[in-house]
């Protein structure tokens, strides 16, 4: 991977309480979520990647530089705060417009700039409103469009999505998902984990400041060995079914869903089982109606290993 | 733009502000009647430089103020009340209001260095003192040359100008650091200004008190007051033997630089210490 962004055993810590500990990724171009209950150490370790927080130990880089006060590295990277900075008095057009010149644009490149962020975001028709009479959800847009309308490299997002609206939460997650998808680096950081399924499966899961996880979610789920993974199989006859799958070695346990005619296998070699299942179904003729993984997603991966964690501590 | 001169667009915006905002009206205010004074020191000049004018009216030279380095000081000086007006109006919501709005950290995620934020909001202050300070007073030094003095005076003076230029942006970076420090050190801009008068007065209290017990003049360095009059007679070149004040300040120009130095890099040593892109709270 080309990594943009590295960290290198990241810590940070407020005297002596721990934000954040002992976290190393790389990070490449794509949408990356940052996922992780209230006070897992998000904001703590976003502010750390921005240069904006100076880490109590280890290294971080952003196309290899230090980012911190480094001026060349905020040139290329827009930063979505978690809480306000405006100045509400301002209209929104205007406040971008101080914003991109404070970027270096020229006076004739901002309002264009500025317009064409306000219109990504959906407020073109507010631009000359005064930011204080936003709502809350108009608000996280200007945020959105201050970290973008200098076009970064790099956006770091943190709860981008909070305070939205229905509507505004659609345009913001298609947004996040075309930039991620034009090469930029976006690391956008929740606590609602299927928000972040919506656009991604490239996670990173923190929990009590550090990092449980790193990668494609399908593969970390792959890793977690001490929990067997569940097929969910919806279908007319499913005792057929599971009679011939109970002779299947890769099959752990089976449990019946009466009311819904399914059956809920678990196993540790899914791949085997699905190859298995395939040559079941066309042997004996069965109408698969629903087949799903309820545990191959990011909110079963991040319990499992949240579980673990609390075991350990208890 | 260049990276040099980004901070231009932060003071540009507050300058904007400023004269957009409630306030526009007092700092238009403050401004004319700064000019008022000015247009006093002016008239002055005017008069003795016009004979005529003196027999009219029956006025004698001797009692009006003799035309020399010290006499440029006094405009200086006469506009102290002024400065800390201005100073309060205009500075004490620079880093206040940013630090209310969260904006530091919107700031510092910005191709900006904390030193390009600091001499932005600085600069706003600036702007004004300077307006009332070194533009208007040099003003009186040409009107000077060219009404009365002439070719000799600028020649014995040439670089009186510079000198009233240099004392009025110390009197701008003095006030400019007591103000951000104040204002870096609130939420609310009201906040810094009331810091600010409390520190005034306090200080000078404690000059008083401390003068009283330890019956010395010496301690007069401890005001603030006395330290810049003194500075500015040092700076404009009066002599002890042609100022009064001089002889009566018991202390020299270098030591009322030296308080001036010491309580200006403590604040900015603060503001410093202040300026973060991210409130840490523990």
């Amino acid at each position: 991977m080309n990594a943009s962004m590295v960290l290198d055993d990241v810590a940070k810590w407020y005297g002596e309480v721990m934000g954040i500990n002992g976290i190393s990724a790389q990070l490449g171009p794509g949408v990356i979520g940052l996922l992780g209950p209230n006070g897992a150490g998000k904001t703590t370790l976003l502010k750390v990647m921005a240069g904006l927080l100076r880490p109590s130990r280890g290294r971080v880089e952003i196309f290899g530089s230090d980012p911190r006060r480094n001026i060349e590295v905020y040139r290329r990277l827009g930063f979505c705060h978690d809480g306000d900075g405006f100045y509400d008095t301002l209209p929104a057009l205007t406040f971008l417009q101080h914003s991109l010149r404070l970027h270096g644009f020229g006076a004739r490149q901002v309002e264009p700039m500025a317009r064409e962020a306000l219109e990504l975001v959906g407020l073109t028709d507010e631009a000359h409103r005064r930011i204080g009479a936003y709502s809350k959800g108009m608000r996280q847009r200007l945020k959105l469009a201050h970290a973008i309308a200098h076009n970064p490299d790099v956006i770091l997002l943190d709860e981008p999505l909070a305070g939205t609206d229905p509507v505004g939460r659609h345009r913001t997650l298609e947004l996040i998902r075309q930039w991620g998808e034009a090469g930029r680096v976006v690391v956008i950081s929740s606590h609602i984990l299927h928000e972040i399924e919506l656009l991604t499966t490239n996670i990173m899961m923190l929990s009590h400041g550090r990092l449980l996880a790193e990668g494609d979610v399908h593969e970390v789920r792959d890793l977690l060995r001490e929990h067997p993974h569940k097929i969910y199989i919806e279908c007319p006859n499913p005792r057929v079914l599971s009679s011939r799958l109970i002779e299947l070695e890769q099959v752990q346990q089976i449990h019946f869903e009466r009311e819904r005619r399914g059956i809920l296998l678990e196993t540790f070699q899914p791949d085997l089982l699905y190859q298995q299942l395939a040559r079941i179904v066309v042997e004996e003729g069965i109408e698969i109606e629903l087949m799903t993984s309820p545990d191959d997603n990011v909110q079963a991966v991040f319990d499992y290993l949240t579980h673990g964690r609390t075991e350990e501590g208890d | 733009m260049p990276q040099w001169r980004r901070w231009v667009v932060i003071a540009r915006y507050h300058l904007r502000q400023l004269f957009a905002g409630k306030g526009r009206n007092a700092l238009i205010a403050l401004l004319v009647i700064a000019g008022a004074i000015h247009l006093v020191f002016l008239a002055i000049i005017y008069i003795l430089a016009n004979q005529d004018l003196l027999a009219l009216y029956g006025i004698r030279a001797r009692d009006l103020p003799r035309i020399n380095r010290e006499f440029f000081l006094y405009p200086l000086m006469a506009q102290g009340f002024i400065v800390g007006l201005l100073t309060l109006i205009v500075g004490s919501g620079l880093i206040a209001d940013d630090r209310r709005d969260n904006a530091i950290a919107l700031y510092l995620s910005k191709p900006l260095t904390p030193i390009e934020y600091l001499l932005g909001k600085f600069s706003v202050l600036a702007v004004f003192i300077l307006a009332v300070t070194a533009v208007p007073v040099n003003i009186l030094f040409a009107f000077e040359v060219l009404m009365h003095g002439g070719w000799a005076f600028l020649k014995a003076h040439w670089w009186l100008p510079l000198s009233i230029t240099l004392f009025s942006l110390v009197i701008a970076a003095f006030c400019g650091a007591v103000i951000l420090m104040a204002s870096s050190l609130v939420k609310r801009g009201a906040l810094a200004g009331v810091l600010v008068i409390g520190l005034f007065v306090g200080h000078n209290v404690l000059a008083g008190i401390l003068g009283d017990i330890y019956h010395t003049r010496k301690l007069m360095m401890l005001s603030l007051q006395f330290d810049f009059y003194r500075l500015g007679l040092g700076m404009l070149g009066v002599k002890a033997a042609e100022s009064a004040a001089v002889r009566h300040l018991a202390f020299t120009g270098s030591e009322a630089a030296s308080v001036i130095l010491v309580v200006t890099a403590v604040c900015l040593a603060i503001v410093w210490w202040r300026i973060r892109p991210v409130e840490v709270v523990k």
